[in-house]
Order: structure tokens, then C-alpha cells, then sequence
């Protein structure tokens, strides 16, 4: 009788399902998933676009002209699709307004979508772009680094600005935030 | 006391095993990881049961549901329950049929508080091997599938022959009915309802609801059809500015007659910009999969009745077949002083994309697909003329394909740059061509950024009042005619990187 209840403990232990069997980690990337709004962006050089000629690097406190929405209406996405491992982010950044009729180049910003398509490194936490919209890149910039700090993703986009000085080019460092824009709210 | 001590050691182990394997009901074991707004699987599934027991017991059920789904009341074959559910069905309300299949009235009244804008869907399925059309209602009980948006597998109730769980990859060959939530509605709970200005609908219990977008309305007297384009104006815009040359803006000849020839021009309002075409861009099964796939995610359901069906193939488009044909929103900003204008559309998958299909039978008869092309799908859908002496210089395009009608707005003041080249005498003539003798203003106001949620992001382009309309032609000989050509004239295509559109002014009066 022992023997039998001691074979039936040992059996016991064994018959779990393969529910028990390790699943992929996606903690981190389903973390990522959200939209996201601007909470900063700043350039790696001064530059004047107010007319002011005091060049700085805080563009928010820089640009005085936009079209259809200033820094506060950007917005940024990160997107996954389990089913098909899409996954793709995207973002405002500040692209110059050409003045068809004057034909020239303003100071105005209007915020315009760059996209990539990425991957993650769960356990460093690295996102890696691969894949990109080179004809848009062309166009509104380049991403050349997007990394997650302290509850923050932040972008690193090279592009040419329309200055007051003419044309210069920047390294923009976009930083954005998770958003809940129904309620409004950090998500 | 060691007899005691095995005894509970394997009881211990025997227990110490997941939930899963213990399963002695479904609804005991059921694991739906979903927000009850998006999903609300278990009431789904309930009523896919009762719905599945109804028509399987009474044909005239089935006669009604494919009478309804007929009538395309949003343009679709969908029914929307709270609409309908007190018509009678040989005496006896649709409801009260329903009503009898579930334990009480009070779980079927749950249902209707807590998914208002549930609806039954018949799914065209590939080949015409199922749709509304072609229903034997005296033959067919279709089976129900539930159509998940934070879920890529799509469940297939029955009340007696088991239950399935899609693949994303699998469309049904064989009769189903989907419960979805329809897009194309939105009730008196939803966010935003009492904005909308369309026309409210009631129904029984005072059922409310009101269409996302007029173009879904199929219950009231439609509107005219918008004519074609005339090509007349946009040809004669062409030639007067020089074709190629580039000497003015067509809109100026097409709105205000002015040309290189005829600086000064009074205001006609004639014509309305209609988008003409709309293309997915991309790569095509990518295309696909962003406008077809689940959004969130909480992909993980696990319900231990659901028998899963697989089969090879690697493209993912589970939505298409349990949703229909796509809801697509264009957003244009067109002026500080007004809010962004909103239309809506629709296209079915056949409609941008060239599907073929293959059937295999891993436990049920379904369909994969296996070639995936993208194509080109022709609209005429009118957006806004473009005054220019109240809008601004420039308009910005965006899409989105809408799964949800939740709409979110965000606010902030704006620039927009305008024209000030206008004189109102009684009329409101334009001085000069382009900007004329005037340089442009810039005004303030607060404006809006609008979506939808767990909408896909098609995202957005700029197009201004200069950019020409006809970008070039071609003249082609006519093969068996002499001296008979034909022009064929390029209209100038936007691109936001993810879609692809022409937009021109088309004369409406």
C-alpha cells in the first residue's frame, strides 16, 4: 500500500500538461504598443527659426509657426500585430513648408509621419528599425536611432530645417510619451 | 503518520497541475484576456449559441435574417440586432425567439446594454460558396463565428456539432454568420454620439443610433450620385497654363476662369474636390495585414471547447471575411475656423486587392489564401470645393481604416496660411493669379486632430491649390482608324506612404 501510494505520488509529479512548458517573453515589446505624444524636441545645434536671432536648441520654445497643429497635436505609434508579427512605429516630426505660390522655403513647421518597421531585444531592450520608407525619408528625414529611457521613447531624426540662416542640417532628438488621448491621460 | 503524509503528499501533486487540465464546463475555465468594451467573448458566445439553436430550429428564422441582411441597411449584409429585434417573425418577435434559448431574459437583456451595436454579419465567402445571395435557407444553418478585434483566430459556435477556433489564415468554406460590433453605427452610449449630426434612428427600447458617416445610410433617401469628372475643365486648366510650362494654377482656371491670359476672375462654385482613387501602397500582404490585423495585444484566448483549425499559408487577413468590406475615413484640414472634415468610405477586400484562393479541409472545409495583389480601386467621392478665398492654401490628407467608431479628438491653436488676394464686390472676384498683387496672411485659431480608436494610421500628405490637376498626356494612334487619336491624360497621384490617392475638382452644377 505504501509502495502504491508512493508510485502514485511519483506519477503525480509528471502529469502536468504542457501548459507548464515556457512561453516567448513579449513583456517588452507589448509594453512599446501604445500611442505616444511629444513631450520634447530638441536639435543637436542652435538654430534660429523666430527670426529673433537668438538660435537655440529647444525648438519648442523656438518655432513660432506651424501648420495644421503645432508640437502639442504630434503623435507617435507603436504598433504590433501578433497574429502576423507586423510590427511598425511611427511619428510627427517637423518638416519645412514650401510656399508653392512664392515659391520658397518657410520657417513654418508642419508635423508629417515618418514610419519604420522594427524589432526588440527582450532582453536588452533594444528596438531595432528594419525596415524604412526611403522615398518619405528622402523627403522628411531619416530615423537614426530610436531607444526607450526611463518610461520614455526617444528618436533621433536627421534632417535638413529651413532656418533663417538657409538651410542647416540637425540631428533632432524627439522625445515622446505613452498617451492615452481618449481620457487624455498618461497611459 | 507516514501513511498520512503520502496521502496528502500526492493529493498535493495531483492538484498541483494548471487549470486547464481540471476543465469540467468551458465557462468555468475560460481565460479571455480582453477589455469588455473591445471584446466581450463570453456574451458573444453566448449569444451565438442561442442564435445558432434558433436558426437550426426554425427556417423562418433563417428566411428573416437573410431578408434583413439584404436589405444592406449600412451598404453591408449586416443586421443590426437592436434595430430589429422586435419585428416579427410569423407572429413572434425576433427577440422573444432568441429570448427562449437562454436561461433568462435578464442574460440576453446583458448582452444588449453591454454590446448595443451588435450585429449579425453574412460574410461573402470565397468562390460564391456562402453570402446573403445565395443563402438555401432550407437547407443551410449556418454556423456563427465571432468576429474578436483584439483577437487574430476567430471562434465558430455551434449548438450541437462542436466548436472551432480559426486560424487567422483560414476563411470558412462552408454557411456562417458572424457577431461583430458594427463600424458603421454608432449608439446613444458611445462617446461623442449627441456631436454627430447625422439623422438618428430609434428603435425598440428606445434603441438609438445614428450613422458614422451619411454615406453608410441606406435607410433614408440617398443622395445623387456624384457625377463623373468632366474632363473638359481640367483639359482646358492644362492647355492654358501651358501644359508642362507650368504658367499658373489650374484650380485658379477652374474655380475663378483665370489663366496667364485672364489675370482677375470671379468665384464659381461649380465644382467640388473629389478623391477619384485610392490605392493601398506597400508591400501587399503587408498592406493587408495592417488594415486587417488585430490592433491590441491581448491575443491569448483560451477556451477549451474550441476545437483549432489550422492550414498552411503565411498570409494573415483574419478580419476581412468577419467584417466585410473596409471602413476607411479621410480626414481633410482645410481651415483654422472649422473642425477637420470628415468622409468616409468603403472598400471590400476584392476592391484593393487581387485575391486568389486555395481550399483545403483540415477538420471543416476552408479557404487560404495564396497570391495577394494590390490594385487600384476607382471612388468619385466628394470632399469640399476649394475656396480660396476662405480656406487656406493648403489642405492636409489623412486616412485611416477605422475598426472601432470611437472618436478621439485632440485640440490646439494653429497657423494656416491664406490668400488675401480677394475683393468682395458683391461677388467675390480673385485679383491676379497665384497670389496675385496681395502676399498672404497667417491667422490663429484652435483646431483639431481626429481619430478614431484602434483605427489603423494611413497617415497624411499635403496638397496645396497650385499643384497642377492633369500632369501629362499621351496621345495613342488608334490601331485601325487613320488620323483618330486618343488622349490619355495623367492626373497627378499623392502618396502618404501608405495609401495612394488622386484628388480633382469635378463640376457638380
Amino acid at each position: 500500500m505504501k509502495k502504491l501510494i508512493s508510485l502514485l505520488a511519483i506519477v503525480s509529479l509528471f502529469s502536468c500538461s504542457n501548459d507548464d512548458a515556457p512561453q516567448e517573453n513579449h513583456e517588452f515589446l507589448n509594453s512599446l504598443v501604445s500611442k505616444y505624444k511629444l513631450v520634447s524636441v530638441d536639435t543637436d545645434v542652435p538654430i534660429d527659426l523666430n527670426g529673433d536671432n537668438i538660435p537655440q536648441t529647444d525648438l519648442m520654445l523656438e518655432a513660432d509657426c506651424f501648420l495644421f497643429g503645432s508640437f502639442a497635436l504630434y503623435m507617435g505609434e507603436f504598433v504590433y500585430k501578433p497574429s502576423s508579427g507586423y510590427k511598425e512605429f511611427g511619428l510627427h516630426v517637423p518638416c519645412v513648408y514650401y510656399d508653392l505660390a512664392n515659391e520658397s522655403y518657410t520657417t513654418c513647421l508642419v508635423g508629417l509621419s515618418l514610419f519604420c518597421f522594427y524589432e526588440v531585444n527582450e532582453e536588452t531592450k533594444e528596438i531595432i528599425i528594419t525596415g524604412r520608407n526611403e522615398e518619405r525619408e528622402a523627403e522628411f528625414g531619416s530615423v537614426t536611432e530610436v531607444y526607450w529611457e526611463d518610461s520614455l521613447i526617444h528618436f533621433i531624426v536627421n534632417k535638413e530645417l529651413y532656418t533663417t540662416n538657409g538651410w542647416q542640417e540637425v540631428n533632432i532628438h524627439m522625445v515622446y510619451q505613452k498617451w492615452d488621448f481618449l481620457n487624455n491621460v498618461p497611459n | 503518520m507516514k501513511k498520512l503524509f503520502f496521502a496528502c503528499l500526492s493529493l498535493c501533486l495531483l492538484y498541483s497541475c494548471s487549470e486547464a487540465d481540471l476543465t469540467e464546463t468551458q465557462d468555468q475555465t475560460l481565460n479571455v484576456k480582453s477589455t469588455p468594451r473591445n471584446d466581450n467573448y463570453l456574451l458573444k458566445k453566448k449569444f451565438a449559441i442561442a442564435l445558432h439553436k434558433a436558426m437550426k430550429e426554425h427556417q423562418d428564422v433563417r428566411d428573416f435574417l437573410k431578408t434583413e441582411a439584404l436589405k444592406k441597411f449600412d451598404g453591408d449584409y449586416d443586421i443590426l440586432y437592436g434595430y430589429i429585434s422586435d419585428e416579427l417573425i410569423n407572429g413572434t418577435s425576433f427577440r422573444d425567439i432568441l429570448s427562449s434559448y437562454f436561461d433568462s431574459l435578464a442574460e440576453l437583456e446583458e448582452i444588449e446594454n453591454t454590446i448595443p451595436a451588435l450585429t449579425i454579419f453574412i460574410p461573402e465567402l470565397p468562390e460564391n460558396s456562402f453570402s446573403a445571395t445565395n443563402w438555401n435557407t432550407s437547407n443551410d444553418v449556418p454556423m456563427v463565428a465571432i468576429r474578436l478585434l483584439d483577437n487574430d483566430k476567430t471562434p465558430v459556435i455551434t449548438s450541437d456539432a462542436g466548436n472551432y477556433l480559426l486560424d487567422g489564415n483560414a476563411i470558412p468554406a462552408f454557411p456562417v454568420v458572424v457577431i461583430k460590433e458594427c463600424e458603421r453605427v454608432i449608439v446613444s452610449s458611445f462617446p461623442f454620439y449627441g456631436e454627430k449630426t447625422s439623422k438618428e434612428y430609434i428603435g425598440p427600447r428606445n434603441f438609438r443610433f445614428r450613422f458614422s458617416d451619411p454615406i453608410f445610410d441606406f435607410i433614408g433617401p440617398r443622395g445623387p450620385v456624384p457625377p463623373e469628372a468632366d474632363p473638359d475643365p481640367l483639359v482646358a486648366a492644362w492647355e492654358l497654363n501651358g501644359k508642362g510650362e507650368n504658367l499658373g494654377w489650374h484650380r485658379d482656371y477652374i474655380y475663378y476662369t483665370i489663366n496667364p491670359g485672364t489675370p482677375n476672375g470671379y468665384f464659381i462654385n461649380n465644382f467640388e474636390e473629389h478623391l477619384r482613387s485610392f490605392r493601398l501602397e506597400g508591400d501587399a500582404q503587408q498592406a493587408l495585414e495592417l488594415i486587417s490585423s488585430p490592433s491590441t495585444v491581448n491575443s491569448n484566448l483560451s477556451d477549451p471547447s474550441l476545437t483549432p483549425i489550422t492550414v498552411s499559408g503565411n498570409v494573415n487577413y483574419n478580419s476581412f471575411w468577419t467584417d466585410g468590406s473596409f471602413e476607411f475615413n479621410v480626414f481633410t484640414d482645410y481651415n483654422v475656423n472649422t473642425s477637420v472634415l470628415e468622409k468616409g468610405f468603403h472598400a471590400s477586400p476584392y476592391d484593393l486587392f487581387d485575391i486568389v484562393f486555395q481550399q483545403s479541409i483540415p477538420i471543416l472545409p476552408v479557404y487560404h489564401v495564396v497570391s495577394l495583389t494590390k490594385k487600384t480601386y476607382h471612388i468619385n467621392l466628394p470632399i469640399i470645393n476649394w475656396k480660396l478665398h476662405e480656406y487656406s492654401n493648403t489642405f492636409k490628407f489623412k486616412f485611416e481604416e477605422q475598426d472601432l467608431d470611437v472618436e478621439v479628438t485632440t485640440q490646439e491653436s494653429r497657423q494656416s496660411k491664406y490668400n488675401t488676394n480677394f475683393s468682395y464686390e458683391g461677388e467675390i472676384l480673385k485679383i491676379g493669379y497665384k497670389l496675385g498683387n496681395s502676399a498672404e496672411t497667417t491667422l490663429t485659431t484652435t483646431t483639431s486632430a481626429k481619430w478614431h480608436e484602434q483605427s489603423n494610421d494611413l497617415r497624411e500628405v499635403l496638397v496645396d491649390f497650385g499643384d497642377n490637376v492633369i500632369i501629362g498626356e499621351e496621345v495613342i494612334q488608334h490601331p485601325f482608324v487613320i488620323n483618330h487619336s486618343i488622349t490619355n491624360y495623367a492626373i497627378r497621384q499623392y502618396t502618404t506612404g501608405k495609401c495612394s490617392f488622386s484628388l480633382v475638382p469635378v463640376k457638380v452644377q
